[in-house]
């Protein structure tokens, strides 16, 4: 899933500087598994942001909205009639959620409430981490399902580097060296011989290098 | 329990020192009582609501109580290792100190979210942290009135 987290309150806050009604608008998708723009999250927010206001003397109306999923333009039409009456809204939707909206209600002001941090998973309560990195060329089934492009500090690809202490990565004791997880896991595999094979240098066209991607399925387009 | 009655009308907490005290009805609300029943009062600028576990208390009713005019929010739980629902004083220790940090990056806002542990029968505990805080919030609006 997509992991996001709140933006800070002043941050947003200035942005909304001379507003007189705004929206907090939720994401029902990942944005609320991760704690970050469910709908438990617009409540804190906006009864942050009406507390602000008060202190920053501003006569600020904040109304609650939630869209199944941001990023899908069927469930936005969903929620024109809250976002007409409003100012501005603030999305707590990922960076696509955010674009989706902005696209979608050309005329409205609408702002970001988190910062979207990466792809990842709960790893325990309160804890994520980040799993994939969008890479556009999965090797996963070379490296016994951990990948080594965003979870090895150097995207190494062929074994660690010389930082790997202790099965930790050297950029923090808590990190684990993604090189011994793929050894560890291999071995457990009985699928070593993979090791044995030098993986190329990557082909980044697939990644962001290329520019923004797009997928085109013909039989799906109507 | 349904929300309700944890976020029951708090407008009568309309002096500019309110505050609400959350109290577990497993612990603090039983010392509660025994302190009523003692005759002794915590002050009539407080309202103490009972609520089924202090772990109910989450951000969101917090903050509705300090938009709700409270200044102050203190959330008393049962001893740790002594929650009915096991983890739910854990979580109110640490969702109250969310809420107090939350609170505290809103320039100019004064005021107080605190979490404290008791036993059912403690009451002399109770009426010692709530006078203390009690006298913290107004030390604090106190500074407030002296730079404004």
């Amino acid at each position: 899933m997509i992991v996001a987290e709140r933006k800070p309150l002043n941050e947003i806050m200035d942005n909304l500087a001379g507003i007189g009604s705004v929206a907090v608008a939720g994401c029902a998708t990942c944005v609320t598994v991760c704690s970050a723009g469910g709908e438990k999250e617009v409540s804190v927010l906006s009864s942050l942001m009406r507390i602000a206001a008060g202190q920053r003397g501003q006569d600020l109306q904040v109304v609650e909205l939630m869209v199944e999923r941001q990023c899908e333009w069927e469930f936005l039409d969903e929620i024109i009639e809250g976002i007409d009456q409003v100012d501005a809204v603030v999305s707590l939707g990922c960076g696509a959620g955010v674009q989706a909206m902005a696209a979608h209600f050309e005329d409205q002001l609408i702002l970001p409430g988190l910062n979207t941090r990466f792809i990842g998973l709960p790893e325990q309560q309160g804890l994520w981490v980040e799993m994939c990195l969008a890479c556009g060329d999965c090797m996963l089934d070379k490296t016994g399902g951990v990948c080594p492009v965003a979870r090895c500090a150097k995207s190494c690809f062929n074994g660690p580097c010389g930082g790997s202490q202790d099965g930790s990565c050297e950029i923090d004791p808590d990190t684990d060296c993604a090189w011994q997880l793929i050894f560890d896991k291999l071995q457990k595999l009985d699928r070593m011989q993979i090791l044995q094979e030098i993986e190329p240098v990557k082909d980044w066209s697939d990644s962001r290098h290329g520019g923004p991607r797009r997928i085109k399925r013909e039989d799906l387009i109507l | 329990m349904t929300d309700k009655p944890v976020t029951a009308d708090l407008g009568i907490i309309d002096s500019p020192v309110g505050a609400v005290v959350y109290a577990c009805e497993n612990s603090a609300w039983r010392a509660y009582n025994e302190l009523l029943s003692a005759g002794l009062q915590v002050g009539s600028n407080l309202r103490v609501l009972k609520v089924p576990c202090s772990g109910r208390v989450d951000e969101v009713v917090m903050l509705r109580a300090v938009e709700d005019g409270a200044r102050g929010v203190l959330v008393l739980g049962c001893p740790e290792d002594s929650c009915r629902f096991l983890q739910g004083n854990l979580r109110a220790k640490k969702r109250s100190s969310r809420t107090a940090s939350a609170l505290q990056d809103i320039d100019g806002f004064v005021g107080l979210v605190q979490y404290d542990a008791l036993s059912g029968t403690s009451s002399g505990q109770l009426l010692n942290i709530i006078t203390g805080f009690v006298d913290d919030l107004d030390e604090l609006v106190t500074e407030e009135a002296v730079e404004q």
